[in-house]
């Protein structure tokens, strides 16, 4: 094994994008919608694939922002058919990403010789290539250009986690105990969604969409068997298990020469359920209960 | 003719297998998913589609053929697999209902990718577009497919029959069913085998991330017009039948297009248009609203009237005189005199003025005896002040009905003059 830059540079892209998703997926799993992340991933699709015939070119920029605006609008929209037309939240979920997704495959196929794109590379992507599709200024090679959005995306979870910390800290604590006190939700919810939405477009674009979903929920829940209550240790521990296991599933798969993300979530996976069968026989009192 | 050529496909043996299979699996889906989504598990048949994978992958790569008789069955187990590693950390780790989902979706899923990228690397004939698999191909159904489907149509649906009047129990209330005696684990692992059959079969021809679009649709769908349960099947199974067969043929009329995704467009298509329409549904009841807006504006403007007529004898107001009393718009007053004329409660004597009729007048004494009796009861029972008095009777008279009035006059000994000091109209 060989340590050459762009090797370096596909950990840093996938340790970037774990990063980023272990922080927005903890707030997805404190406010119970972890399958959120899964929708905004499905749902860009149609986003990419509009911005792209919009645009009229493979332009980076539009079909960012053309994702990021559909995954946003699934977020919104799956609010407001639950609150104005009070259709359960999952359920909601499932008709949004659905409907968007086969309105993409419809697209793609009715131009299929102008799009190169297709479900392939939404559920699978490939991260292997990321380093190799960089920005250029000019005459300047900037780096890969999913660095840069992922450390954008990082930054920007890092300031909203910061400015939520308390909230996220009650929510944490109890959901029902922040909604008995009255504080409004509206404001905050909206913006974790966002926040979700950027990371999860910004990540999956590299990564594709099972590691996205992967990424932002394992970690989280892993954490949450050490953390029941303390927030620090809660974000700590996810960005913790996200490392290790993004660092094991990168080697794992140059050792054995299977696809990067898919041997990541793998990883993160098997980690998950290790730990949890170890917690609960360590733990007599979990074992009991029914 | 385009609607001409639609009917023509019909001919083509082809297309009807294909009708056929998507109908029968559409009819399945549906049944097995309003259950789903009645147990509040809607995307449990997304996490189950994505669990099969492993099951594909690891099917094709022991026995290296691509025979359905040899995936299906593996493909079966592998979603089974998932839903008892979903169940078990939701009831032993406690894990929420949403995380424990995403979390086997998206473990199984990778695994399964995994396994894809070691059979790309290995020397196997035919392995190339297994994972096309995924993305579902319903134009390949021929005859022994849709055969298989009927057949595990049938199947789904008889079970259903013979444990429906368990599965309404426990529905209903799962904890009452388990105190008489009802093994809920045993048929919500039965329902876990119907979703995975179903869902495993859908992944073939609708691919898997929209095969869970015929789970719920239906569904949600079928909540908009009913709350019984067979008449919620019924619908659920009507409109995804509708869905199917125009998906089938959109899709057969213009060439390469894909059926699934069709089939969903038309099932969101369906559920758009109950939302709007259907008796609780998003037009309906703005359109219900206004009415009532409009009766409340029309008997404002009665009282309007009657009040008139108590103090000037000359019996015929015009809008001018209406606005002096009440200061509602004048686009309110309007609304309100055209539904008073056209309920005959009002005449309008050739545009000199508005006049009441003896049924208005009746209608007129009715509301303000409704508004005064009210009135009275909170200046006597809850101390309001004044002003608040007329405001909370203002909304009031356009509820209280008259048996409501006639408790509230017995309640108070019949009063005959209001706080105000007026009299109070007696019942007709």
């Amino acid at each position: 094994m060989v340590l050459d830059s762009s090797l370096i540079l596909l950990y840093l892209i996938a340790l970037l994008a774990s990063l980023c998703c272990a922080l927005s997926g903890s707030l997805l799993t404190v406010q119970k919608k972890a399958m959120l992340g899964d929708a905004i991933s499905h749902s860009s699709l149609l986003g990419l694939v509009l911005a792209y015939l919009i645009s009229g070119e493979r332009s980076i920029p539009y079909m960012l922002l053309g994702a990021l605006i559909a995954g946003i609008g699934t977020a919104y929209m799956t609010e407001k058919l639950k609150n104005s037309l009070r259709i359960q939240y999952d359920a909601a979920l499932g008709v949004l990403f659905t409907t968007s997704f086969a309105l993409a495959v419809i697209l793609i196929s009715q131009y299929a010789r102008q799009v190169d794109l297709d479900q392939h590379c939404v559920l699978f992507g490939e991260i292997a290539l990321a380093p190799f599709d960089t920005i250029l200024f000019g005459d300047h090679d900037l780096g890969p250009r999913a660095l840069w959005t992922l450390s954008i995306a990082f930054v920007l979870n890092i300031i909203v986690i910061t400015l939520c910390w308390n909230r996220i800290k009650a929510t944490l604590f109890s959901a029902n105990f922040v909604q008995s006190i009255g504080l409004k939700k509206n404001y905050w919810q909206q913006l974790c969604s966002i926040l979700v939405a950027i990371t999860t477009v910004s990540a999956f674009e590299s990564v594709g969409a099972i590691l996205v979903v992967a990424l932002l929920v394992i970690p989280s829940n892993t954490a949450r068997l050490f953390a029941k209550t303390s927030l620090v240790r809660y974000i700590g521990y996810s960005l913790l298990f996200a490392l290790i296991a993004t660092v094991m599933g990168i080697s794992l798969s140059l050792w054995l020469d299977t696809a990067i993300a898919a041997t990541i979530a793998t990883v993160l996976f098997m980690n998950f359920l290790l730990i949890n069968y170890i917690k609960m026989n360590l733990n007599p009192h979990n074992k009991s209960l029914p | 003719m385009p609607d001409f050529a639609l009917f023509t496909l019909l001919n083509e043996p082809n297309v009807l297998w294909v009708i056929v299979g998507v109908c029968f699996l559409a009819i399945a889906m549906s049944c097995v998913g309003t259950f789903a989504w009645l147990n509040r598990q809607s995307l449990i048949g997304d996490a189950m589609a994505h669990c099969a994978l492993p099951g594909i992958a690891a099917a094709f790569l022991f026995s290296q053929s691509r025979h359905p008789l040899i995936l299906l069955p593996v493909a079966i187990f592998s979603s089974l697999l998932g839903n008892m590693l979903m169940n078990w950390l939701i009831q032993r780790s406690k894990l929420p209902a949403d995380s424990a989902l995403a979390i086997v979706l998206s473990g199984f899923f990778a695994f399964g990718a995994l396994l894809l990228s070691v059979i790309q690397k290995l020397p196997i004939a035919g392995k190339s577009g297994i994972d096309q698999m995924l993305f579902g191909q319903a134009a390949a159904v021929d005859d022994t497919d849709a055969i298989i489907l009927i057949i595990i149509t049938s199947l789904v649906l008889l079970v259903i029959t013979v444990i429906m009047s368990r599965l309404r129990m426990i529905i209903f209330d799962t904890n009452y069913s388990q105190s008489i005696g009802i093994n809920v684990s045993l048929y919500k692992q039965i329902m876990g085998v119907l979703i995975a059959i179903c869902v495993v079969t859908g992944i073939q021809i609708v691919g898997v991330i929209l095969v869970s679009a015929l789970l719920i649709f239906p569904a949600i769908n079928a909540r908009q017009w009913s709350h019984h349960l067979r008449s919620l099947l019924f619908i659920a199974i009507i409109s995804a039948l509708i869905a199917s067969v125009s998906g089938v043929l959109v899709s057969y009329h213009y060439s390469h297009m894909p059926t699934g995704p069709w089939v969903v467009v038309f099932l969101a298509l369906i559920l758009i248009t109950s939302l709007l329409f259907s008796p609780h549904g998003f037009l309906i009841k703005r359109i219900k609203i206004h009415q009532r807006q409009i009766i409340i504006h029309a008997e404002n403007v009665i009282r309007v009237i009657y009040l008139l007529n108590k103090t000037n004898k000359e019996a015929k107001f015009t809008l001018h005189d209406i606005i002096n009393i009440n200061s509602m718009p004048l686009k309110m007053i309007k609304k309100g005199l055209t539904y008073a004329i056209r309920q005959n409660w009002v005449t309008d004597d050739t545009h000199s003025g508005y006049r009441l009729t003896q049924l208005g007048t009746a209608k007129a004494q009715i509301i303000t005896r409704h508004h005064r009796l009210w009135e009275q009861y909170l200046s006597q029972n809850k101390q309001f002040s004044t002003q608040n008095l007329h405001l909370s009777a203002e909304y009031a008279e356009h509820i209280i009905d008259d048996e409501l009035a006639d408790s509230l006059d017995e309640f108070l000994g019949h009063p005959s003059k209001d706080p105000h000091g007026q009299s109070i109209p007696s019942k007709l």
